[in-house]
């Protein structure tokens, strides 16, 4: 049996390149029991026909298609019909964002057998262990999956997430071609999921809200273990909302003090209200050396209608705690949110531009709301006033507005977000080396 | 000759006194000195070619020689940003196409 994982690139750029975590996570789930290649169409620039080409050698038994990003989509479906061309026989899964949230979309768009949803490694494997066996894996189909069944569609609902993710193996890095030369950092997800269900947030619904961790010394023992094969490199955690359980992060902290003296710096993804003083030193003296923060407003009416419970002063106070310790907070605001006036927009602007005025060593961000399929903001637009004016899913790049709600019209989204821009560009010529 | 257009997805703003153009399509901003602002907001006036040498040379000492190549050059590289269109085939339901407008 031999299966092919491919991460299909996408238009957007992002800031330094990131490893295709979810596939390595996939060719580990099934590396002991198939011949397993992944083919990184992001960090090693392949275009989708450049991945066909290579299947087209491969001859994988197995394509399996991941795409966490929309943005994606186009370059999967090229790939997918490519292979189709010269592979026939080859099953072909498709999982990610897209099959998750539009299963029926992604297997009437592309000749996809399987649409995997939400969390991939165990409903994979078992379609890999079915036809390993000679079945159909349509028979007794395991929660998780969509597929074709003559006329109509077959969705088995939502998988039971992994209740150890100790459990799984390491992510299977070894098999990415070059592995780590393309990758700025080494990424490691150290729990999954997030509680919360921020209207605006699709990777919530993803992990269908619900947060698993992993062992501290599972997480402390994968980095050692990159350390001992590839040398040192800064490592990114990906995880939704690294802070979520504090007695945890602080083990992790301990845990990750040896690899200190082995140059360990690390990033990683919080919210403001999850944090306080001796939090941030203890992670200051771990190696984190940047944190991203979604702080997304400066109103105090529109944080508490995303469920935040922290003000803008209090922000601030995080953001100087961090710097003390220097750890640099990349801090993000949205602007377009349907609850958002004039007037909280106006406070949003002004709170941003005194940021980068008095504070030039924070990393500044403004990203335009964008209704992600999948959240309830997609789901729900008129219902929260808003009226999406362009919805291809696939351009998806957080710089351009794309909505008008009820109390904004796209003019005054365009204008906070020039205002806000500005400031933030006014910083960087300021202090290029802070931002 | 009218100058091109400014297409309605670019913004101009002036700034504490600092210049800038955003096309909101690409989400890129440029900051931008007096004079090419001014040559921005000629475009959005929908002056002629003529007419922006005119005003520039009103505000500058150069002489229109040196005026003229300057404004030209300058649009092209707007141009090349995605900050000024040809003059465009407008089109309406009720008046069809016209060239021009």
């Amino acid at each position: 049996m031999k299966v092919l994982l491919a991460f299909p690139p996408h238009p957007v750029p992002y800031p330094g390149r990131v490893e295709p975590l979810g596939v390595e996570y996939l060719a580990a789930a099934v590396s002991d029991r198939a011949e397993v290649g992944i083919f990184d169409g992001y960090g090693g620039r392949l275009s989708p026909a450049g991945i066909v080409a290579g299947a087209g050698r491969f001859a994988p038994d197995v394509l399996g298609v991941s795409t966490p990003h929309n943005s994606q989509v186009p370059a999967a479906l090229e790939l997918i019909r490519g292979v189709r061309r010269i592979l026939p026989a080859t099953t072909i899964v498709w999982g990610g964002n897209w099959p998750t949230f539009a299963p029926e979309r992604a297997l009437a768009d592309g000749p996809v057998d399987f649409a995997v949803r939400h969390e991939g490694e165990s409903t994979f494997r078992h379609i890999v262990d079915a036809l390993a066996a000679g079945r159909d894996p349509r028979r007794d189909p395991p929660p998780g999956l969509a597929f074709r069944d003559g006329g109509r569609v077959v969705n088995t609902g939502a998988p039971e997430l992994i209740a150890d993710l100790d459990s799984l193996p390491f992510p299977a890095r070894h098999l990415v071609p070059g592995y780590p030369a393309p990758y700025t950092s080494y990424s490691i997800i150290a729990s999954r999921g997030c509680p919360f269900r921020c209207p605006n947030c699709s990777t919530s619904e993803m992990w269908l809200h619900r947060r698993r961790q992993r062992s501290a010394t599972a997480v402390a023992a994968e980095i050692q273990g990159l350390f001992a094969a590839y040398g040192p490199h800064p490592v990114g955690f990906v995880d939704d909302l690294f802070t979520g359980k504090r007695r945890w992060v602080m083990e992790l902290c301990v845990a990750l003090q040896p690899l200190r003296a082995a140059g360990l710096t690390w990033h990683c993804n919080t919210r403001v209200d999850y944090l306080d003083a001796e939090l941030i030193a203890a992670m200051a003296r771990a190696g984190c050396s940047s944190m991203f923060l979604g702080m997304e407003s400066a109103s105090i009416r529109v944080l508490r209608q995303l469920g935040k419970h922290y003000t803008p002063a209090g922000a601030r106070a995080t953001f100087a705690a961090c710097l003390e310790h220097g750890i640099e907070p990349n801090v993000s605001f949205m602007i377009g949110l349907p609850f958002e006036t004039r007037a909280d927009l106006e406070e949003t602007v002004n709170f941003v531009v005194a940021l980068c005025r008095d504070m030039p060593r924070v990393r500044v961000g403004v990203r335009h709301l964008t209704p992600l399929f999948g959240t309830r903001l997609h789901r729900e637009s008129a219902a929260f006033g808003l009226e999406i004016l362009d919805d291809d899913q696939s351009r998806l790049d957080l710089l351009v507005s794309r909505v008008k709600t009820r109390h904004l019209s796209r003019r005054d989204i365009d204008e906070a977000y020039m205002r806000m821009r500005i400031a933030i560009g006014r910083k960087h010529a300021l202090d290029p080396g802070g931002a | 000759m009218k100058l091109p257009q400014v297409p309605g997805r670019v913004m101009l703003r002036e700034d504490g006194g600092e210049w800038y153009a955003m096309n909101l399509e690409t989400g890129n901003l440029f900051k931008l000195n007096r004079s090419a602002f001014d040559i921005l907001s000629f475009c959005q006036r929908g002056l002629t070619v003529d007419e922006a040498v005119a005003e520039m040379s009103a505000h500058h000492q150069s002489g229109l020689d040196k005026i003229r190549p300057d404004i030209i050059k300058t649009i092209a590289r707007f141009k090349e940003y995605g900050l000024l269109v040809e003059t465009a085939v407008v089109e309406t339901a009720a008046e069809g196409t016209v060239e021009g407008k």
